[in-house]
């Protein structure tokens, strides 16, 4: 213990002298983590506008607490009707267009101890983190909080955050040259509830579905077999597992994230991977602020979405490797 | 208690019992205390950098609240949010809206300028539109990437684009639900901390 608490002196110390550099991104931080705990923990009900530069959607969304769990229904106004209800560690979304239900649940992280969290903390080394005033969403009066990122490997962030509850109001992502990629915005919002009756209830038909049930299970890195040549600098692993739906060859899932930013890794086996597939050449697309990168690894499919530029997807895809045992 | 707070942290307890184990933290000093101790230690045995930030934030918060108790050992109380997980703000962006829009954006959405985006980003890859969710019935120009594919595949194409759009809803939902606390549940993990450094 001896050694920590003389490095814990030396940093009270440093910290002392360093003070008033701290202060300014540390408004910011501190901002961030009570955003974090108020969009997850506070009940609320509203509606948002959800833009990119190809689409405008009207949502409506309720969210609240209860015995450790999130409940969250989110119904898309706009459109064909499309409906997400999370449970917990359980997410179903309903999809009207396709008569189809997709319900995934989330496995738990403890069996993948090399995922442990960063914390918020260094954000700082990726993002330059600035409050930068007041402002007011859908009638709340609110402060703004920047953050510019330091790389070319993510995205910037504007929030607006709820003055009083710190809950977040309206979100910007900015493109490499400060061009508005999407942005959400509150347009009605209720914070505190009590919600109105039904507003977590499914409004989706119970029968006639096509109900896609996906289990996962949490792998440790040595079963992986595959290795990341390409680190994204900031991106941790944090978690990895194995994904089963129905009969069909598991695909594994690799999450990485920088606190901000997530990055999802897919990979899937297809042994009976025709012609066309084992030609296919690698494949970018995107929605707003999030990129899909496809690339295909002998009879193996790799598909990586985050949002983040397509550069940093594609950094990070082309490093995967088939490990050979 | 030690092990209350252990398990608390590998997020290992039940949903009631996490509510009563927080509180129980927040009242305690000498939790507190185990709390901090144990994720410093984390900290230093995965040799982290943010160890030195941590303590630095935590002293920092202390010092604006007790000017005189110059000590860390008396954490403000948001200290025990600390080390919230990386996955914490991810999660409130997303929570609200992001990604659970584009995971419910319909499978025959307008992708053309998508296209264009990326193609300026990266110019290497030649892009590819069977496996994007376009419609069957968009027509795809002369000259494009596309119709360099084989001809004689174009019913296998189809049914692929299909087959690939299905897959990248699901794959969607899944980044979604992840996107939205994979590590909420799960903070820093002290007796697994050893063998953290395996997949570095």
């Amino acid at each position: 213990m001896g050694f920590l608490r003389i490095q814990r002196c030396f940093v009270v110390a440093a910290a002392v002298l360093l003070a008033p550099t701290f202060t300014h991104a540390e408004d910011g931080l501190m901002a961030l983590r009570r955003m974090a705990q108020a969009s997850r923990q506070l009940t609320y009900e509203g509606v948002f506008v959800y833009r990119n530069a190809d689409r405008m959607e009207t949502s409506r969304i309720a969210h609240t607490w209860a015995d450790g769990r999130d409940l969250e229904r989110i119904e898309v106004l706009d459109g064909s009707p499309r409906e997400m209800i999370r449970n917990g560690d359980e997410t179903t979304c309903f999809f009207s267009n396709e008569n189809r239900l997709i319900v995934e649940t989330r496995s738990a992280l403890r069996q993948f101890p090399a995922l442990l969290p960063a914390g918020l903390s260094r954000l700082p080394d990726y993002y330059s983190i600035r409050s930068v005033g007041q402002g007011r969403v859908a009638g709340v009066d609110s402060h703004v909080i920047t953050l510019e990122p330091r790389d070319n490997l993510r995205y910037g962030h504007q929030f607006w955050l709820d003055n009083t509850s710190g809950l977040l109001l309206r979100a910007v992502v900015l493109g490499g040259h400060g061009e508005m990629l999407e942005s959400f915005s509150f347009t009605q919002i209720a914070i505190g509830g009590p919600l109105s009756h039904q507003a977590l209830k499914p409004r989706f038909p119970a029968e006639g579905l096509q109900i896609q049930k996906i289990t996962t299970t949490n792998i440790v890195p040595e079963d992986l077999g595959w290795i990341f040549n390409k680190n994204l600098p900031g991106f941790r692993r944090i978690n990895a597992m194995k994904r089963q739906s129905g009969s069909g060859q598991p695909t594994l899932h690799i999450l990485f994230s920088d606190g901000i930013a997530t990055i999802s890794v897919f990979i899937e086996s297809r042994a009976d991977a025709g012609e066309i597939e084992s030609s296919s050449p690698a494949v970018l697309s995107s929605m707003g602020a999030l990129n899909v990168y496809h690339r295909q690894n002998n009879q193996y499919f790799l598909v990586v979405i985050g949002e983040v530029p397509a550069l940093a997807l594609k950094q990070l895809g082309d490093g995967i490797e088939r490990l050979e045992k | 208690m030690k092990t209350r707070v252990s398990a608390l942290m590998d997020g290992e307890l039940e949903a009631h019992e996490t509510t009563g184990a927080v509180t129980t933290l927040s009242r305690d000093s000498e939790q507190k205390n185990l709390w901090h101790l144990y994720h410093v230690l984390g900290d230093a045995m995965r040799n982290e950098p943010d160890l030195t930030i941590d303590v630095t934030n935590r002293v920092m918060g202390a010092l604006s609240l007790e000017p005189t108790v110059f000590s860390p050992l008396r954490p403000q109380r948001s200290a025990i949010r600390w080390q919230r997980p990386l996955m914490a703000l991810a999660a409130s962006a997303a929570g609200i809206a992001v990604v659970t829009w584009v995971a419910l954006a319909p499978l025959q959405a307008p992708v053309g300028s998508m296209l264009a985006s990326s193609q300026a980003l990266i110019s290497q890859p030649a892009l590819r539109l069977a496996t994007l969710p376009l419609p069957v019935t968009q027509a795809v120009p002369p000259g494009s990437p596309a119709s360099s594919l084989p001809s004689s595949s174009a019913a296998g194409t189809a049914q692929l684009q299909l087959q690939e759009s299905t897959r990248l809803q699901e794959y969607l939902v899944a980044h979604r639900a992840y996107e939205g606390g994979a590590l909420m549940s799960s903070a820093s993990h002290i007796r697994t901390v050893s063998v953290a450094d395996n997949s570095r």
